[in-house]
């Protein structure tokens, strides 16, 4: 290692014993590391916005693109400048056109995929499971596939009705279709709890896999310093 | 200042004063130098009297006696001083006498009769007689007149005899401004006597038991105002204990297990969607290009460092060239880290076994701009140099030929964000389930979205075609392509772990829950007994 | 007051991007590129402008007499040198790396570790906070799985690896699946209120 890394592996050790001093009690010196993280974080992301967008896509064809390109490279250019407004609270309201712009691009790329991704693939997923032909081709137990379909259905539709929020009925009965859903819904709980069970399990595994890297770092580090003085 | 008490509004004027400054009434019984003109229409007041044989015997007597004074008959028998003439020149025959004597002192109101204390004029005993006989009796107009205002510096005895002289019907007017006149009906005392209102008292009358609760509900309002002291917490709680000893368990067993067990437990054997993955990489061709998007926070690097290590030490087995992009600002970062620190045996050029397109601003809309223009959305690597063909330059190997996303022969994304998953896949999931389409789609993803990508990758047709989950499904591709160096430094330590929280969870849940329920029984029982 | 014009900028460029993925017209399909270009661009640029409101935030409070003047310095500090190096020499350059190595990567690791700590705390107060049956679903599942993520010390316990294997293939994914479709038609429905007009989240008062 050079003296470069050594320096690095010694302030990655310090850094992370003062995260992990949390542990004991918040402090000041955790922070401080937080608030270093954070800058850092942040001069990151402004720098590779600058090089990867505003140079190379915004700039570039101004002084290298053609007539038509620098033409059109003036619109964002023009955009981006109104929506620097935004810093200001007295001139932000003359960013909400670049805004604008944003909001219905974004909402209509997020319409396209969730119609186009999610909403009719899955459909058609949770119907499949019911497909024969289909099935023979993945596994040779058609009934524990269609057992396995049905129990898929009810789980999804449940978890549908327990997720559904109606408004509340003026009448004080409840009308049969609303009972349903709600008996529905009950079941949806339960797919809904081994669901986020399977969730936490998850969330603990990466976590404690970054646990074991921090304390890989560490070991590592410590038994590097023992081969210096020993 | 000496002052002297209007009869008639009851103000204060100056001593010397004839008139009310308020109300303008004569403030002194008139005085003249003359005797009431003995008339039939000439008796003063309005009506006036019969005289001579019509008038009774004891009149007569009194006219006749006092007809020297220079009091009116009327100020003799109420011992007042009659106002001026002015006041009854209206008045015909009017006997009074202008008289512009004051008298120093008081003057003692008009409808109350009575003389002036240093009149030296005695009150008749016959007069006496009969006004104790005809009116309010000596006793209670002495009273009345004790609760009168002052009328200046007089004997209050002798203003009590003089107030036991009642003006009686027909009499003279002498003060006031019907002063002159007869026959004037007397005020009833408690209307015209000038007296101070009565006081009442202003406070409440409140019961003990009322002013109890006041006294409650007064310490109960003040009580909010102020602030209440917290109890004081200990610096060490229960709770601060629960989590240090969870820390130090975790903490012992997996740095025990790095030190002390490292590689002695065998990876997983098998992982249906590492295996499909391990499929579906021997199918690609020599040389084939792949896109890897990098789309995970560095806090996770070392999970998705271990999960994809195998996976791209098979493709670089396979001479695949690597087209890597990102969604996060610091994806272009990672990718470059994983190629020159993680793949380091590898020995990768940039440029060459590999291209940084950099990062792909937009999110859905982004990706849905790269999908349809590759060349067009992202023009540039990371460094700034030009990756695609141009008239004057070829493109670099890893984009050579590649004009749209179906091009490549596979897409690998590393991700950790469900959400950025669910991006990549609803965008691209049109050009991978078409039946024309070659390219597969292969996620490398952290174990927290498992269940929630899973669904892609069971569908029928599936949106997702291989599947690589965590530190698990890493180890799995390992153990069945080799590369193990890597997640197998993880694998002795992960398994520690997960079991320790297991127990942790099952037994310390158990124990958090059914020690204090039994105590309380416990407490309960006893209290009963 | 709302402006008309930003309510139909953003459902005129929005109508055109959606239309686009159901009818391939060359014109549609041109102009859609440079709009999804030009958001592109600006969305980068917005990431910009909230990283110079983070560092002005900052260095006004560096004027102001609070007790937490030295956090905001460490973040400045972090901000200024990082932008400076890597905004010189480029992001993926060795001296960039370094900084990533040995900063970054350590600091957000480290706080990602700490959420394993937390985790078990919570799942052990779980239960006394809200035993029900719910509950005991939950930490079942959490417990199998866990179990059978990791080695469990080379121990092969018949049926819990197949058990592991059905919970993530059939009620997880049954639970998951409904999430997603959930998931995509609030989507859906949020998109379309805007593209609509009826919610204008841009920024009008």
């Amino acid at each position: 290692m050079g003296w470069a890394d050594w320096i690095g592996t010694l302030l990655g050790f310090v850094l992370t014993l003062l995260v992990f001093s949390y542990l004991v009690a918040d402090n000041q010196l955790f922070r401080i590391t937080l608030h270093l993280f954070i800058g850092v974080s942040a001069g990151f992301a402004a720098s590779v916005v600058i090089h990867n967008v505003i140079l190379a896509r915004m700039l570039e064809p101004i002084y290298a693109g053609e007539r038509s390109e620098q033409i059109l490279a003036l619109v964002p250019i023009i955009l981006a400048g109104l929506m620097f407004t935004k810093i200001s609270p007295r001139y932000a309201f003359i960013g909400n056109l670049p805004m604008a712009y944003i909001v219905g691009v974004s909402a209509a790329a997020a319409i396209g995929g969730a119609v186009l991704g999610t909403l009719i693939p899955q459909t058609l997923a949770s119907m499949n499971m019911f497909d024969v032909q289909a099935s023979q081709a993945f596994d040779a137990d058609l009934g524990l596939r269609l057992i396995n379909g049905i129990i898929i259905l009810v789980g999804t539709l449940s978890t549908l009705a327990y997720f559904q929020f109606s408004s509340v009925s003026k009448s004080s009965e409840k009308s049969q279709l609303q009972t349903w859903i709600d008996g529905l819904g009950q079941i949806g709980q339960v797919f809904v709890a081994i669901t986020f069970g399977f969730l936490f399990a998850g969330v603990f595994s990466a976590a404690l896999t970054a646990l074991i890297g921090r304390a890989v770092f560490a070991v590592d580090f410590i038994r590097s310093l023992a081969g210096l003085f020993f | 200042m000496d002052e002297i008490i209007c009869p008639l509004c009851g103000k204060s004027n100056p001593i010397d004063n004839k008139y009310c400054d308020y109300c303008l009434a004569y403030l002194k019984p008139r005085e003249t130098s003359e005797p009431v003109p003995d008339s039939d229409t000439n008796r003063g007041g309005l009506g006036g009297h019969s005289t001579g044989e019509q008038a009774p015997s004891w009149l007569k007597e009194i006219w006749g006696s006092n007809s020297s004074d220079e009091e009116t008959p009327a100020e003799r028998d109420l011992g007042l001083e009659l106002p001026p003439a002015d006041t009854s020149d209206w008045m015909p025959g009017s006997s009074a006498k202008e008289s512009e004597t004051q008298q120093a002192g008081s003057t003692v109101s008009p409808f109350l009769g009575g003389k002036e204390s240093d009149d030296s004029d005695e009150i008749p005993a016959w007069l006496n007689d009969a006004l104790i006989e005809e009116g309010v009796p000596e006793g209670q107009e002495a009273e009345d007149l004790e609760s009168q205002p002052q009328y200046g510096e007089q004997d209050k005895a002798s203003q009590t005899e003089k107030n036991a002289v009642r003006q009686g019907p027909g009499s003279l007017e002498s003060a006031g401004p019907l002063a002159g006149l007869t026959g004037v009906l007397s005020a009833e005392p408690g209307i015209a006597r000038i007296r101070k209102p009565k006081a009442y008292s202003t406070k409440i009358r409140i019961s003990d038991s009322q002013l109890e609760h006041v006294k409650l509900l007064q310490s109960i309002l003040e009580e909010e105002g102020q602030p209440k002291p917290l109890p004081e917490k200990s610096p060490i709680s229960q709770q601060h204990v629960l989590r240090w000893s969870i820390a130090l368990v975790l903490l012992i067993s997996v740095f025990w297990s790095l030190i002390f067990s490292k590689g002695q437990i065998p990876l997983p054997i098998y992982d249906e969607g590492s295996a499909e993955v391990n499929r579906l990489i021997n199918q690609l061709p020599e040389n084939s290009r792949v896109l890897v998007g990098f789309d995970f926070e560095p806090g996770l690097a070392s999970e998705l460092d271990a999960a994809a290590y195998s996976v791209f030490d098979h493709l670089v087995s396979q001479g695949t060239l690597f087209t890597t992009i990102s969604t996060t600002p610091t994806g272009p970062i990672l990718a470059e880290r994983f190629f020159q620190y993680i793949l380091p045996n590898e020995k990768l050029i940039d440029g060459q076994d590999y291209v940084n397109l950099g990062y792909l601003p937009g999110g859905a809309a982004g990706l849905l701009n790269f999908i349809e223009n590759p060349p067009g959305m992202m023009p540039y690597s990371i460094e700034g140099s030009s990756v695609w063909a141009t008239e004057t330059s070829e493109a670099l190997p890893p984009v050579n030929g590649i004009n749209e996303i179906t091009d490549f022969e596979m897409i690998i994304l590393l991700v950790d964000d469900p959400d950025i998953a669910r991006i990549w896949v609803e965008q691209l999931s049109p050009y991978i389930t078409d039946s024309q389409t070659l390219t597969s789609l292969v996620l490398v993803t952290s174990a927290q979205l498992e269940p929630i990508v899973r669904p892609y990758f069971e569908s029928i047709p599936q949106s997702v075609n291989g599947l690589v989950v965590g530190l698990r499904g890493g180890s799995a591709y390992a153990r069945l392509v080799g590369g193990e160096q890597l997640p197998g430094q993880f694998w002795d330590a992960f398994g520690v772990g997960t079991f320790v929280a297991a127990l942790l969870i099952l037994v310390g849940g158990l124990a958090y829950y059914v020690v204090p329920e039994l105590s309380r029984t416990v407490r309960g029982q006893e209290k009963v007994e | 007051m709302k402006n008309p014009i930003y309510a139909a900028v953003a459902i005129g460029v929005g109508l055109v991007v959606l239309v686009g993925y159901f009818l391939q017209i060359d014109l549609l399909v041109n102009l859609r590129i440079i709009l999804l270009n030009w958001a592109t661009i600006l969305i980068a640029v917005a990431l910009l402008v909230g990283v110079v409101n983070l560092f002005t935030v900052h260095w006004r409070k560096l004027s102001t007499d609070q007790p937490d003047k030295i956090n905001s310095i460490a973040l400045l500090v972090g901000l200024t040198i990082t932008l400076a190096v890597s905004g010189w020499f480029g992001p993926t350059t060795p001296i960039s790396l370094w900084i990533f190595n040995y900063i970054q990567i350590p600091v957000e690791a480290s706080l990602m570790a700490l959420l394993s700590v937390v985790l078990i705390y919570a799942g052990v107060r779980l239960l006394r906070r809200k035993p029900n049956l719910l509950t005991i679903t939950f930490i079942a599942t959490a417990v199998v799985i866990l179990l059978m993520s990791g080695h469990l010390f080379g121990i092969d316990i018949p049926g819990l690896a197949a058990l592991r294997i059905w919970i993530g293939k059939v009620p997880a994914v049954a639970g998951a699946r409904g999430i997603l479709l959930g998931v995509s038609l609030g989507i859906i429905a949020a998109g379309l209120r805007i593209l609509m007009g009826a919610d204008r989240p841009y920024g009008e008062n």
